[in-house]
């Protein structure tokens, strides 16, 4: 089979690939990388459980090809944590209880880095419109939305 | 479900695209931001031999000011670019609104100009996974000689759903087209084909490379109003585009307004304009400029709601479009 | 509350950590040494007789394994009863709906397995087909299983009291139709299956809602001990019902492993998960119901025809889940109710927490419709309604803990109602819902769990049991409940759960049942191991063993706490004093075991009831009939939160279901030759978080006296009262009744029109 070259910069490290060039990011981060923390949930970009960062921003890995992200920066949800020490997004949705089957979870919280690291304060109306590309079918958003607001500072409407 | 496989170029400049592209003869798929192509690679609507990505064609992402005080927007800049540019703001409102309203946020992020443009048309009976498609004969999309929505259908009429086209008819924009003949300049309008099967004119070899826009003067408002059922995610089900133009006296100079997603291109309401320049705006101008609308718009059965239900909002959008841009939230 | 130190408490649960880093593995996470990938073959029709297979080219592809069709299977149909074994669970004889399994494939990798399928060849012989329930039942209609006559999959009937004279002497009422196609459960997951078949029999790892209950059939559909199937613990990514049986493509993955002696993994693509695994019956009801000059309920006659799809699944549940909810949240001695579940040539139809939405979505809207003729508040209708504690059903359940009042009474001062109900402007409405489900219904020699608690050397404990966590939080509810028995902290609790090969068996997570049941074992089984270690304590403090407690990792007399033994000090001596701890404890439900939902349907039917109330406020765009919700209030009589946290959370997973799901957004849309045609987030309105206010959770505690520390379970009365609030909510806004769901613009269009026409013609 016709395999290809890849580099590419997954959680700060580099990875040399050879892969066939219609694999997309999310077939080679899960397969090739064994980072099954990026979920699968439809791979036709409606579910967002597939969310990566590409260079700080949110994207869905099940719409990229891998050869197109060469030479990016990908992080994934392991490569949030310091250690054992949770990122701050991480330790809100637990404290809050914004994760319940968890299948939204790494990808949901990959929306909120995004969106927390380029706008330390948003509103609940901005929170929710950063995370309407996420499906969630078992918290009624209501605790994922009270979690990043944890963070922002700003209030939650009742 | 795999992608079909392909061979993957990725080319340094939009010359070297070109003719990688006339030499695919019809065989290699240009890949913008993906997000429409890709999951008809999945599903199989296309096996091209190989596709071309043209994410690192920065040359084509930009918003700038043209010489004659208009605005030119390359094919690559991203929907998210759109709807962030103080530019676009200022003067163009239509187009930031219908940017604004595609997909979600991560979506608007890849998602290009170029690729909202070029989006092919869709249908319920078409845009299924391959194994959905084969067990009933193919539709004149794909090439048969039938018509699933429409009992007895004679051509195809699958829905071109794009938000950005109708803002950037109404705002009178041209595309300019680099291909196998050289390079062309032509209006929106005559972009799009009104074909379902084939929505643009677009020959193999040829890339859109960059939306023109004229000059927009001071009191020059826009509206866009989109028919979905959740905030976020839906393509339209219906689409209304508006831009005005007022002189001094409040009277109106200038009007276009553009439907969306009724038919397999945008559907420009020239009897709008008619009705509405010279005019000041008043409720029953609005309803006549409504019904115009209304009379235009021919949905059929293709989408996820009732056709007569597209339809009848097609009549609410355009009163609230009107109403958006006068009332300057444009 | 103080009463406890652990239960009660406020916590994040303790499966958290791993599914926020990543680190959580789902079934299609997994891989093992030498793994195949499988792809399935479908029925491209909705009705037809597989004549031939020929697998010959696609053998010949490099890279193939093992291929399997209904050949390969044993003859052997299944069934959740044994009047109901309808389903083989690879067809050899026919297919029954669009996109049935016809044969599978294992390659080496997922690319080969998908261009193998295009290589297999399959005559059918296409039969009539029928897709509507009602049609279904009619006389010529196509047969879709031949010892079915009539379509009928299950009739429930229960007529109690005297229903026709009853109504007949109503001051009012109010007979409507309501419908409702099919929903989706949408989990999040899509399904996965990793097989492994050896010598020793299989392994297998998939989303379940109680391994013992998949294991039993893959037993029987591969002809090996029960012993020898071993559905291993996973991470799942959501139930909702959906989960409840052995899927097709958990036989399908292990008969490829035993063919190709490797490990095989198959994954749903959505497409699959949305059609190949289970819906939510479609549904029409027609109800009857009257009320005397006091707002008192006189009667309910109901007739449900439900559709089932092409098989029978948990139909005879399915039937009659909403009668039971209804007769155990109002009170009233005269109900007829009658379901037929019928087949048609649709995916088969599974559990659902609430179905079907029609049927006491529908009675809520017609007890506001009565309200309003009576000139009351639907509140105070529904306060006089109430069942409470002895209550005894038509059916015969007595209603044991119950704090239904004050959940209508708290989710109304919550949401506002005095203030709003009729005061809001145009547009606007607000409604209200009541619920109530059951736990622990009677299931034969599966009805019960067990557990075991052993103390481990540094005086933790580890928990065995059978339950499962599909997300909810059944191993974090469990280690609480341990840790208050044992007086440990829930750090110091390891579970274990699960696994048919370790864990003792568990009813699973049906109906409601794995606090009650699942956590009342494992309540047991730590007293046991408690009544052990407080036994060397005793010697240790010679003192009466009677009068020692266990908290806070520590053992001491009543009244003394500070002559106190760490617990891990009391855990080494047993062991220096040749004493292993060991606890064991198992729970059955207390309902009577007599009752039978086709042949006896009365008698107890479960362990305990829950209830709760749903308030919702919305907001219609009178121009595109597009509804939104404004605020969601809930609130919900768990009996007694083991963890606030996770109860909240249930409450506001129910009410998303209920409301914006089930009530508002979701549903299916078909061709006429039976292709599903919105199997995608794209066409099924999943919705987003732009789509929902924030749900506000209300906790009502009333102390069950069957549960564990007083506690029923987490959330699902809302999954009940939301249909009937925001439903309501709609009604007060435009002044009709919507007699489909979900209301979407459409339907809301249409209703404001036909009134507009009405009005018209009066005038
Ligand atoms: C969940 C979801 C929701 C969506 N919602 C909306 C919506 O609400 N409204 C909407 O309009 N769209 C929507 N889309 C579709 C799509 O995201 C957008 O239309 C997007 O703008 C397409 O741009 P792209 O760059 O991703 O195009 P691509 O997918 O890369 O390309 C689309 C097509 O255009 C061709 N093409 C691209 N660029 C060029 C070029 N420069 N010259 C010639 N041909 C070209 C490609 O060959 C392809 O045929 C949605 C998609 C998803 C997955
Ligand atoms: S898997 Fe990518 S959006 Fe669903
Ligand atoms: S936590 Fe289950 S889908 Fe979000």
């Amino acid at each position: 089979m016709n395999k290809i070259p890849v580099s590419l910069n997954v959680n700060g490290r580099e990875e040399n690939l050879e892969i066939p060039p219609h694999k997309t990011l999310l077939e080679v981060i899960r397969d090739d990388l064994n980072l099954t923390g990026t979920k699968c949930g439809c791979e036709d970009g409606t579910c967002g459980t597939c969310t990566v960062l590409l260079d700080g921003a949110a994207v869905r890995s099940c719409l990229l090809l891998a050869a197109e992200v060469q030479g990016h920066e990908i992080v994934t949800i392991e490569g949030l944590a310091d250690g054992e020490r949770l990122h701050p997004v991480q330790q809100a949705i637990v404290n809050h209880g914004g994760v319940q089957c968890g299948f939204c979870t790494p990808g949901m919280i990959l929306s909120a880095k995004a969106l927390l690291d380029k706008q330390p304060s948003p509103t609940e109306s901005v929170v929710r419109q950063a995370i309407s590309g996420n499906l969630c079918r078992c918290t009624g958003y209501t605790k994922i939305v009270e979690s990043i607001m944890a963070l922002s500072g700003q209030p939650v409407s009742s | 479900m795999q992608l079909p496989r392909f061979d993957f170029l990725q080319p340094r400049s939009l010359q070297e695209a070109c003719s990688i592209l006339r030499e695919g003869n019809g065989k290699v798929s240009v890949l913008a931001g993906g997000t429409a192509f890709m999951v008809a690679l999945r599903s199989r609507l296309h096996t091209p031999s190989a596709v071309i990505s043209t994410k690192a064609l920065s040359e084509l992402s930009y918003i700038r000011e043209a010489s004659d005080g208009g605005l030119v927007i390359g094919a690559m800049t991203t929907l998210e670019a759109l709807e962030n540019s103080p530019l676009v703001a200022n003067g163009y409102a239509v187009l930031g609104q219908a940017a604004r309203f595609v997909g979600v946020p991560p979506i608007r992020h890849v998602a290009t100009v170029g690729g909202n443009l070029c989006l092919d048309t869709r249908c319920i009976f078409y845009n299924q996974s391959e194994f959905w498609r084969k067990a009933r004969p193919d539709c004149f999309k794909l090439g048969g000689d039938v018509c699933h929505a429409i009992d007895k259908g004679r051509r195809c009429l699958a829905v071109y759903q794009g938000d950005l086209a109708p803002a950037l008819v109404a705002l009178g924009a041209r595309v300019r087209i680099v291909g196998v003949s050289g390079e062309k300049v032509i209006p929106l309008t005559q972009f799009y084909t009104g074909n379902g099967e084939k929505p643009n004119v677009l020959e193999p070899g040829d890339i859109l490379a960059e939306v023109q826009i004229p000059p927009s003067s001071g009191n020059t408002w826009g509206g866009y109003e989109k028919l979905r059922v959740r905030e976020g995610m839906d393509f339209p089900l219906a689409g209304v585009a508006v831009s005005i133009k007022t002189n001094a006296n409040g009277a109106i100079d200038q009007a276009r307004l553009v439907l969306g997603a009724v038919a397999p291109s945008p559907l420009e309401v020239p009897e709008a304009t008619e009705l509405l320049v010279g005019q000041k705006l008043t409720d029953s101008l609005l309803e006549s400029v409504a019904q115009k609308a209304y009379d235009r718009a021919r949905p059929v059965a293709n989408l996820a709601v009732d056709a007569s239900y597209r339809r009848k909002m097609v009549r609410v959008l355009v009163k609230r479009a009107i109403g958006r841009a006068v009332s300057g939230n444009g | 509350m103080s009463e406890y130190s652990v239960v009660g408490k406020r916590i994040p649960r303790t499966d958290s950590v791993p599914r926020v880093t990543g680190e959580a593995k789902y079934s299609a996470d997994l891989s093992l040494p030498g793994m195949l990938y499988a792809k399935v073959l479908r029925s491209p029709y909705a009705h037809a007789k597989i004549l031939n297979i020929d697998t010959s080219k696609a053998e010949r592809l490099p890279g193939v394994r093992a291929i399997i069709t209904g050949k390969d299977a044993i003859p052997y149909k299944w069934g959740v009863f044994a009047y109901t074994r309808d389903m083989q669970l690879l067809p050899s004889d026919k297919v029954r709906y669009f996109g049935e399994e016809v044969a599978a494939v294992a390659a080496i990798d997922e690319d080969i397995a998908r261009e193998a399928l295009d290589l297999i060849q399959v005559d059918f012989e296409p039969l009539p087909w029928v897709l509507d329930a009602e049609e279904a039942l009619l006389e010529g209609a196509p047969q879709i299983h031949q010892d079915k006559p009539g379509n009928i999959s299950v009739r429930i009937f229960v007529d109690e009291g005297e229903v026709d004279r009853a109504l007949e002497e109503s001051y009012l009422v109010q007979e409507d139709r309501f419908s409702s196609p099919e929903e989706n459960y949408c989990q999040l997951e899509p399904y996965a299956v990793l097989a492994n078949f050896d010598s020793t029999g299989l392994d297998i790892w998939c989303p379940n809602a109680g391994p013992h209950m998949k294991a039993r059939p893959l037993s029987n559909a591969l002809g090996i001990p029960t012993s020898e199937v071993r559905v291993r613990k996973i991470t799942i990514g959501g139930h909702g019902g959906g989960r409840s049986e052995v899927s097709p493509a958990d036989f399908m993955a292990a008969l490829l492993s035993r063919k190709a002696r490797r490990p095989v993994k198959l994954v749903y693509t959505r497409e699959e998960n949305f059609n190949c695994v289970r819906q939510v019956h479609a549904a029409t009801t027609h109800s009857r119901v009257g009320v005397d000059r006091e707002g008192r309920i006189t009667a309910v006659d109901m007739k449900v025809i439900m559709d089932g799809g092409a098989y029978a699944s948990t139909g005879p549940i399915a039937a009659s889940v909403a009668y039971i909810m209804i007769e155990e949240a109002y009170k009233f001695a005269n109900f007829r109710y009658e379901a037929i579940r019928a087949y048609t040539n649709k995916p088969p139809r599974g559990m659902y927490p609430h179905h079907p939405r029609t049927a006491y979505g529908g009675l809520e809207l017609q007890l506001d419709v009565l309200a309003e003729k009576l000139g009351m508040d639907p509140l105070e209708l529904r306060i006089k309604n109430a069942v409470y504690e002895g209550y005894v059903t038509p059916t015969k359940t007595v209603i044991t803990s119950c704090a239904e009042v004050e959940t209508m009474i708290k989710a109304a001062e919550k949401a506002g109602w005095k203030e709003k109900r009729g005061a809001l402007p145009p547009g606007r409405g607000i409604g209200m819902g009541v619920g109530s489900v059951i736990s622990g219904f009677p299931m034969g020699i599966r009805g019960g769990s067990g557990a075991f608690v052993r103390f481990n050397e540094d005086g933790d404990a580890t928990v065995i049991s059978g339950v499962v966590d599909n997300g909810q939080g059944n191993d974090s509810m469990i280690a609480q409940i341990a840790a208050e028995e044992l007086g440990l902290s829930v750090d110091k609790i390891k579970v274990v759960t699960a696994d048919t090969s370790m864990t003792p068996a568990d009813q699973g997570a049906y109906s409601q049942a794995s606090t009650v049941m699942s956590g009342g074992a494992v309540k047991a089984a730590a007293a046991d191991a408690k009544n052990q270690l407080l036994q060397v304590a005793a010697e240790m403090l010679e003192a009466n063993p009677k009068d020692l407690v266990a908290r806070d990792g520590r053992i001491y007399a009543k009244g003394s706490p500070d002559r106190f033994l760490d617990i891990a000090k009391v855990a080494r001596t047993a062991l220096s004093r040749d004493h292993a701890i060991l606890g064991r404890g198992d729970r059955w439900p207390s309902a009577d075991a007599k009752r039978e939902w086709v042949k006896n349907p009365r008698g107890q039917v479960a362990s305990a009831f829950s209830f709760g109330t749903a308030v919702a406020e919305v907001e219609v765009d009178r121009e595109t009939g597009r509804v939104k919700l404004l605020n969601m209030v809930a609130a919900h009589d768990c009996g007694y939160p083991i963890n606030p946290l996770a109860v909240e959370q249930q409450i506001q997973r129910s009410a998303l279901e209920a409301g914006p799901e089930g009530t508002l957004l979701e549903k299916h849309a078909w061709t006429a030759n039976g292709q599903n045609l919105n199997a995608n987030f794209l066409d099924y309105w999943f919705p987003l978080s732009t789509d929902v206010p924030n749900i506000d959770p209300i906790i009502v505690t009333s102390n069950d006296p069957f549960g564990p520390f007083g506690a029923k379970e987490g959330g699902l009365s809302i999954s009940v009262a939301m249909v009937g609030a925001v439903a309501n909510a709609v009604q007060n806004a435009i002044g009709v009744t919507p007699k489909q769901l979900p209301i979407t613009p459409e339907v809301v269009l249409r209703l404001l029109e036909e009134k507009e026409k009405q009005s018209e013609a009066k005038s």
